[in-house]
């Protein structure tokens, strides 16, 4: 027992007395600052990044199939705070809108003849069977034809002078009728703004709304005509298009800004309209309406805006904090794997040598004098430009300089006599190896690893910028190849943009700096003859 | 009779003189520094043999080849009538327990990453000959005989928390804890200050009455081989010059070199008056060993071309006493 009171680790006590020494260092204490903000940051960043970095999409349930986050090249949405007139998402009706009776009471209905149509709640039907709306129309067999028809309004407020950049309209719907076969239903979405100018000669695909000083905007959801009485769940999107800006006139070019030229009271309707073209049987139809929801993207988003992706545009907020992650894991794993490559190779050279020293020490000048970013690069593209890859490939090239720094102290170290006092004992080349020499170039380990980060780090951003990034990462190299590759700064000019580059450029330089402060003070303690006099 | 414990055949080291490429495809001759050339001694149980030279004169490099720390170029070294120089490495290593040394610097020779506990226990840990408490129990035993009480003071400290005579100290504790029967000591005293030396010394000596521990002796201090040595030898340019007890060697010297080492050694009289005989200028290198006589270039008693020509050969003179020269022939 009384062998353990001993301390027979010099490791503890070593550090200690490396943390007082630092502490000193107001340099590496502002490079650990920063780099503890950068590593609270990554560690954390599922909590402070708000979005997926690689596919973020509108949170909720879209049976028809996923929304994007936000519209492309969005500004920072405090640009507001600068007197910008800016627009933001909005979600003018949620998922629970058709989910409870109590949510059906803000809606106001409107049915042209109500003996015939009639609207209830279903409490158990839905995609989910967790409830929707379930409209009716019923005629009997002796009744006249006609068209009939039931508007559902739902009023609200728009806050921004900005026009939003596009609306998307998502609902489910099943139609279950025995009808004659002739008779069709029809279902559209329309917006109303109160109080706006008429808008003469306006017409969009179907019929023509201007109705005393409302502007109408509609889009048709179905036209259902009854080959099958029955049909299974339909899921859609409907949403504004520019897919047709060169085939319309110039007022549909952004329907967008036709629609809400700016703030004010808006009714979003959905019209349901039965065509019945007549016949002796007794006609029944049943609409049902699920996962009704109305989407408006604004032109601005998030701290930083959003990217340049036209079909999933990234928040470029969330993609600057979980690129932190990948700044950090490359540096440090390329710092450790090839500094632990570089220790082994120096210590076995400077300790074996001869014919081992020779080779392995050509073989690291064969690296040191190979050009590095177009190997790296061509490496980078052979192997695949995947995250393990990147780290592989930057530490194989990154380990000469501390291997010959390690030869060369090894070299010196195994004269000294406390190796041969070992030898005397009896100690094998791998027990020198291990306790003798070893300890006493661990100070140099630390300093190159402190050293070796932040070099890991610019060429993984290196690589990233010039396009061999993985696909299922997303790191600060990569965002700035992003940006470079949406021709943002030619087409819109950079400093509209900044926001797209500037932080990811701030992130890697702090990030390396912080590296470079810690190894300048750990350089100092390590050196004394920089040491400053105080 | 006591019996001789480590006798030295013949023992020489040649280091190789490595040249660069282009040099060696001009010239085939080899070079070597003829560090030893060709010794013959034996040292019994308990004896204290000391190693006497100038710097260069090979002694060093002959503690080494003792130890194997340097592989000899040819010769044998019998420990107890065995060969260790033709051993392998795991023949050798339990024989190291009994082979031992202490380095000159006690500044270099502890790891100074690693403290007294660990540097003591590490020959015991190498050596896998104790474990454990056993391992404590002998470390403070080690440290109360080379004078380091109380023990448990010094075992947490870190080399650089000693001073010159306690590292000695330290150093010599290492080599004594695998209880050997043979230790070379290079200098051990040459680093400290001259008020500690003599407190190690006779602390070594001491040691070697009480565990029976013979030395080979390092030093190029002849009064202080004197006072410690029971043997001494001579060295001068990789040979064996003089060889003989230490009395009949300091009173009756009988080799030229010899003579001139006693004459330099200062006397703490200033009326006394000194022998008349000095020698001058450097030891010639040892790539190019003058022909013959070793020492002719640079002897007193030079007495012609048979100095040159004939290497003299180590004879016995008087009782124990050998001498390796032409005027004693």
């Amino acid at each position: 027992m009384a062998e353990r009171r001993v301390k027979t680790s010099t490791l503890a006590a070593g550090l200690k007395g490396f943390w007082f020494q630092f502490r000193k260092s107001k340099r590496g204490m502002a490079g650990l600052f920063i780099l503890c903000i950068h590593v609270i940051v990554a560690l954390m960043a599922p909590f402070i990044a708000p979005n997926d970095p690689i596919r973020p999409t509108w949170p909720g349930y879209f049976p028809a199939g996923e929304a994007p986050l936000a519209f492309m090249m969005c500004v920072p949405s405090w640009y507001k705070y600068l007197g910008r007139e800016v627009s933001e998402n909005m979600e003018v009706i949620d998922g629970y809108t058709f989910a409870s009776e109590q949510a059906l009471q803000k809606w106001n209905v409107a049915i042209s003849q109500p003996t015939r149509v009639s609207l209830s709640y279903n409490p158990t039907g839905g995609t989910l069977n967790d409830g929707c709306i379930e409209i009716t129309y019923s005629r009997q067999a002796n009744e006249a034809a006609g068209t009939s028809s039931i508007r559902l309004s739902y009023r609200f407020t728009y806050p921004y002078k900005a026009h939003p950049q596009r609306f998307w309209i998502h609902a489910s719907y099943l139609i279950n009728g025995t009808v004659s076969p002739s008779t069709s239903v029809h279902v559209s979405f329309s917006f109303f703004r109160e109080d706006a100018e008429p808008l003469a000669n306006y017409t969009y695909r179907g019929p023509t709304y201007q109705k005393d000083s409302l502007l109408v905007y509609e889009y048709p959801l179905i036209t259902y005509d009854f080959y099958s009485p029955v049909s299974p769940w339909r899921h859609m999107w409907t949403r504004s298009t520019k897919r047709e800006i060169f085939e319309k006139p110039w007022w549909y070019r952004a329907p967008e800004a036709k629609i809400f030229p700016t703030s004010g009271n808006y009714t979003f309707t959905v019209d349901v309209t039965f065509n019945d073209q007549g016949g002796a049987r007794t006609q029944q139809v049943k609409v049902y309406l699920d996962n009704l929801q109305v989407l408006l993207y604004g032109n601005a988003y998030g701290l930083l805006g959003t990217d340049a992706d036209p079909a999933a545009p990234r928040d470029l907020f969330s993609s600057l904090i979980y690129g932190s992650r990948v700044s950090i894991f490359v540096g440090l794993l390329v710092a450790l794997i090839s500094v632990t490559i570089g220790l082994t190779i120096g210590l076995t050279a400077g300790y074996i040598g001869g014919v081992v020293d020779e080779g392995l020490m050509r073989f690291a000048d064969l690296l040191m004098v190979l050009p590095t970013l177009p190997l790296l690069i061509v490496l980078a593209y052979i192997l695949s430009p995947s995250i393990w890859n990147i780290v592989m490939v930057l530490s194989f090239l990154g380990w000469m300089g501390f291997s010959r720094n390690i030869r060369s102290v090894t070299l010196s170290l195994r004269e000294r006599s406390f190796v041969e006092a070992a030898k005397v004992v009896g100690a094998g080349r791998f027990y020198i190896i291990r306790k003798h020499i070893f300890p006493n170039v661990v100070p140099l380990v630390y300093l190159a690893l402190s050293l070796s980060v932040p070099g890991a780090i610019i060429s993984e951003a290196s690589l990233s910028f010039l396009g061999l990034f993985d696909p299922n990462v997303m790191s600060w190299g990569r965002m700035i190849n992003e940006f470079n590759g949406s021709g943002v700064a030619v087409t819109k000019g950079f400093s509209d943009y900044w926001f797209w580059v500037i932080p990811p450029g701030i992130a890697i330089s702090s990030l390396a700096i912080s590296f470079i402060l810690i190894g300048y003070a750990l350089d100092e303690i390590l050196n004394p003859k920089l040491r400053m006099r105080r | 009779m006591t019996e001789t414990i480590l006798k030295v055949e013949k023992l020489k080291k040649w280091f190789p003189i490595t040249r660069g490429l282009l040099r060696s495809l001009f010239s085939r001759r080899e070079l070597y520094v003829r560090a030893v050339d060709e010794i013959d001694f034996e040292i019994k149980e308990r004896e204290i043999f000391g190693l006497v030279g100038e710097s260069g004169s090979g002694k060093t490099t002959t503690g080494r080849m003792l130890v194997r720390l340097i592989e000899p170029t040819s010769g044998k070294i019998l420990y107890r009538g065995k060969d260790i120089v033709s051993m392998s490495d795991e023949e050798f290593k339990p024989l190291r327990k009994k082979l031992q040394m202490i380095f000159q610097d006690p500044y270099e020779s502890l790891n100074p990453k690693m403290t007294v506990f660990d540097i003591l226990a590490e020959p015991l840990r190498v050596q896998n000959v104790a474990h454990g408490d056993e391992i404590y129990e002998r470390v403070c035993k080690i440290l109360e005989d080379v004078e380091l009480t109380p023990p448990q003071e010094f075992l947490q400290r870190y080399p650089h928390e000693l001073s010159g005579g306690q590292r000695q100290r330290v150093a010599t504790g290492r080599a004594l804890i695998l209880n050997p029967e043979f230790i070379v000591a290079d200098e051990p005293v040459s680093m400290l200050d001259v008020s500690i030396r003599a407190e190690v010394l006779n602390l070594m000596l001491q040691l070697s009455e009480t565990h029976g521990i013979a030395f080979l002796y390092i030093t190029h201090d002849l009064a202080l081989a004197r006072h410690l040595c029971d043997t001494i030898a001579v060295m001068y340019l990789g040979k064996i010059m003089e060889l003989a007890s230490a009395d009949s060697l300091i009173k009756e010297p009988l080799h030229p070199y010899t003579k001139a080492l006693l004459a330099a050694v200062p006397v703490p009289d200033p009326t006394s008056k000194r022998a008349e005989v000095t020698i001058k200028g450097e030891i010639p290198s040892p790539v190019n060993p003058p022909s013959g006589c070793r020492f002719h270039t640079r002897c007193p008693q030079f007495i012609g071309e048979i100095c040159k020509k004939e290497t003299p050969s180590l004879v016995e003179i008087g009782s124990h006493h050998y001498v390796a020269c032409h005027l004693y022939r």
